[in-house]
């Protein structure tokens, strides 16, 4: 993991770049649709920071991502203050999460089961969402949620144009990539590899795993949870199958499939994904999703290690190898 | 129970089932002290470390560090109070370096939130450690992946884990197995060098280690205390021979 | 309705043994192999999908449910020997993305051939039979016996014969078993055919009352996993105790309140089951 860093710096200042050049040169329509694919990809680096360090695994991450979207979208549509927002959505997913967890770890449910769990979770909060329609427009969602305009540090704020909005959106995900990044670089990043080695050991060396875990799964609902609020005034719309399984399945999809525990790839994978499904034309849903499916099989196979590690591979079949020290 | 001590048990008991593994042991072991623990095998001696660092849960009797009462705390509470351990078969943690390894001992005391930046004090954990490897001698390691260490090497940087913890006692299980001759005496060497600073319980089958090391030694047997003394007291006692049945030479 | 009239009593019951096969089949796969198959539910699907275009082709119900049952079976040992196996090493994630994968799959497969509407089967038998003073659907009751005859078989071939034994004795510790000379591997194969069929064949009675359509298998899937959490995995009374209790409790609670609230309590069951119990309530240890 640490010595991957250097190798994936030069991509991200790549991306950084390219993401960057895009809001300059790209057409407006097509500003949305990136800023929604990089905020997918937050979403699958923040779930990738839990399963790729730690080994916690939620099968219904998009609880978090849902809770975001949803208190933006309302709160929007009632005129409140969008960083209020932000900073709400943010705050009842991460006390959600430290409950679960509070459960889940205390009594050292196993992996399996803490993510069945999960996934029960989000499909009840589905299910209770569309239920309630009254405050969340039942199957339909919250529909027309504006572009968010607000007061902050005596400035007034009006994101309603897309390039305006894009900018903002990639500033917030720029910087809390580098959050995920430091965090998962610092010695707590190396302390929750280590817990996920060997637990009783870290006991032993006076660490509380319980303390731990909790700290790991909040710092993912919070950034899940901001990925949905930053989301939700793009498309307007905050629909029930936000919090679906499907997102829940498609995240740890990229996760695993991106290369666990890289961060970079599974925010490249997500968004990639998410840009081709929102290109392709509806008309080849079906087929995209059965191509999507049997390249997903495929790939877990073939190249468990995930996408970006494969490519580290293939480029070191056809450059020459620099030797390794290992040591002295 | 001696007032004094930094470490020790009342009474305790532990059974699997039919399988007894302590029935009322006492035992106590003074700041300073090197304290080595033998019997043969099976007679429960890591099981006496594991019941010590709470790791496995004890039926009935009290645990003290110094005068606390630990019966009922976590295994990382006990750490947290000064009992340190290391294992038969040395956990490290592969995918971090040797430095990584130490660090991450050394800044269990800290906060979580402390850990996420640097140290403030990245001095101090910087010295410690360097410290912590010098006296294992492994200052030339601190950039290599732990995973790619030696048997003997990984010993000694789970040592060196325990001891920049800064324990009060220092349990050690068998730390010799499997080392040179060479090694071993660097780990007696090790022992002196900590000795001043803690307390250390060291259960053990090399008797030559033994010989140079401990101040005293606590003979378990059939999970309770059979004998205890200086070697040279023990090595004479015929009930001693007989459990061994003759086979180990003291 | 009269809660607890002999009806609804009655399809309370139906729901609950329906859940048991479907449960006790990923009880196989899972105790077996620690695999998550999401792709479990679908074996259901494909089960009533299978009835459906064999008694459209006028074959007789039961022999129409049975050949599902088989065939949806082989489909299962496909998956195994063409996905899963490669997997049994990888951890619990990427058995759990490949079956994803491959529901993905199926459903679109399915959706692409027959559309997504619902479609049925025509009932096999029409008449009503007065049970208790009450008129019942006679299929719902021949459903019901079925399904205890089915767990019923189950049950005794796992504990009374010899493949059982080998199937348990490889549930509770594979090393050993594998050093015993038990074939792990096939164990494995026939396990995942066993589980995957008797999904098919809940899935084949399902046709004639339940609505057929690609997606029908995510609420069955769900559902078999929280029996597994709620009821443990240590034998197959706990899969059949835990469906007694989730779709026992979600069915009493759809008399009062709509399937969401239901679910919901369902939901906060199960965290208190795992707070309390998360070796499960059917748990010896």
């Amino acid at each position: 993991m640490i010595r991957k860093r250097t190798e994936h710096r030069n991509l991200l200042l790549i991306i950084v770049a390219l993401l960057l050049l895009s809001g300059i040169f790209a057409p407006e329509y097509q500003l949305d649709l990136l800023a929604t694919a990089v905020l997918y990809g937050l979403f699958a680096t923040s779930v990738d920071f839990s399963y790729g360090y730690a080994g916690i695994l939620n099968m219904g991450s998009a609880l978090y991502f849902g809770l975001g979207a949803y208190i933006t979208g309302y709160g929007l549509k009632a005129g409140i203050n969008p960083i209020l927002l932000i900073l709400i959505g943010m705050a009842v997913s991460v006390a959600i999460a430290l409950i679960i967890g509070y459960v889940g770890f205390r009594v050292k449910a196993s992996q399996v089961h803490f993510g069945i769990i999960g996934l029960a979770l989000t499909l009840g909060f589905e299910q209770l969402t569309i239920s309630l329609y009254d405050i969340t427009g039942g199957s339909n969602g919250i529909t027309n949620v504006p572009r968010p305009t607000f007061s902050l540090f005596g400035m007034e704020w009006t994101l309603t144009s897309p390039t305006v909005y894009y900018y903002f959106v990639i500033c917030v995900v720029l910087l809390s990539f580098f959050l995920l990044w430091k965090l998962a670089n610092s010695d707590f990043g190396r302390a929750m590899l280590a817990l996920r080695h060997d637990e009783t050991k870290m006991e032993t060396m006076g660490y509380n795993p319980l303390k731990v875990k909790m700290s790991v799964t909040g710092i993912t609902a919070a950034f899940s949870a901001l990925s949905g609020a930053l989301f939700v005034p793009i498309s307007g719309i905050a629909y029930p199958g936000l919090f679906g399984v499907t997102l829940s399945m498609s995240v740890l999809i990229w996760v695993a499939l991106g290369g666990t525990g890289t961060l970079i790839g599974p925010f490249i994978l997500g968004a990639l994904l998410k840009l081709s499904e929102s290109t392709l034309s509806s008309n080849f849903e079906e087929i995209y999703m059965l191509i999507i499916g049997l390249i997903f099989v495929t790939m877990v196979i073939l190249a468990p290690e995930g996408a970006i590690n494969l490519l580290k591979r293939l480029i070191g079949w056809f450059t020459p190898q620099r030797s390794k020290n290992a040591g002295n | 129970m001696v007032s004094n001590s930094v470490l020790s048990t009342e009474d305790l008991h532990k059974a699997f089932g039919g399988l007894v593994v302590a029935k009322g042991i006492n035992f106590s072991v003074l700041p300073n002290e090197v304290r080595c623990i033998i019997g043969p095998n099976g007679a429960g001696k890591t099981t006496f470390f594991n019941l010590l660092t709470g790791l496995i849960p004890i039926d009935k009797g009290t645990i003290r560090l110094e005068s606390d009462d630990v019966t009922a705390l976590p295994v990382y509470k006990r750490q947290q109070m000064g009992l340190v351990r290391t294992f038969q078969a040395p956990r490290i943690f592969p995918e971090l370096t040797v430095y990584d390894n130490v660090l991450l001992a050394y800044r269990s005391k800290e906060s979580l939130f402390s850990l996420m930046k640097q140290s403030r004090s990245m001095g101090n954990a910087t010295n410690s450690v360097k410290e912590a490897l010098e006296k294992i001698n492994m200052s030339k390691y601190t950039e290599t992946r732990a995973g790619s260490l030696s048997h003997g090497e990984k010993k000694r940087v789970e040592m060196a884990m325990a001891i920049v913890q800064q324990p009060k006692v220092l349990l050690m299980d068998e730390p010799t197995a499997g080392m040179t001759v060479r090694e071993t005496q660097e780990i007696a060497d090790l022992v002196n060098l900590i000795r001043s600073e803690m307390a250390v319980v060291i259960v053990e089958h090399d008797m030559e280690f033994v010989r140079e090391i401990a101040d005293k030694i606590t003979v378990l047997y059939r999970g309770d205390i059979a004998r205890e003394g200086t070697l040279d007291e023990l090595e004479n006692d015929p009930f001693i021979q007989e459990i061994y049945l003759g086979s180990v030479e003291l | 309705m009269d809660v607890f009239g002999i009806e609804n009593v009655l399809n309370i019951i139906t729901s609950i043994s329906i859940l048991a096969v479907v449960a006790v089949g990923l009880y196989i796969i899972f105790g077996l192999m620690q695999v998550i198959n999401m792709a479990h539910g679908d074996m259901v699907m494909l089960g009533a999908y299978v009835t459906l275009v064999l008694t459209q082709a006028e074959f007789n119900f039961w022999i129409a449910a049975l050949l599902a049952a088989l065939i949806v079976g082989l489909i299962g040992g496909l998956i195994e020997r063409g996905v899963v196996q490669f997997l049994y090493k990888s951890g619990n994630l990427s058995t759990m993305l490949a079956t994803w994968g491959v529901s993905i799959m199926l459903q679109q497969i399915v959706k692409l051939i027959f559309g997504p509407q619902g479609q049925f089967v025509d009932v096999p038998i029409m008449s009503m039979t007065n049970i208790f003073g009450v008129d019942y659907p006679t299929y719902r009751l021949v459903l019901l016996m079925i399904c205890i005859a089915i767990l019923a078989t189950v049950f005794f071939l796992l504990k009374k014969t010899r493949i059982g034994l080998l199937v348990r004795a490889t549930m509770d510790n594979t090393t050993m078993a594998e050093a015993m000379g038990i074939s792990t591997k096939q164990v494995y194969f026939f396990g995942f055919i066993g589980g995957s069929a008797l999904a098919g064949f809940a899935g084949a009675l399902l046709s004639p009352i339940a609505n057929i359509s690609p997606l029908m298998g995510l609420d069955y899937v769900t559902k078999s996993f929280l029996v597994v959490v709620i009821g443990g995995v240590e034998s197959m009374l706990s899969a059949v105790g835990g469906s007694a209790i989730i779709a026992g409790i979600q069915n009493l609670l759809n008399n009062f309140m709509d399937a969401t609230q239901s679910w919901i309590i369902i939901l906060v069951i199960v965290i208190i089951t795992t707070w309390i119990r998360p070796q499960g309530v059917f748990s010896k240890r």
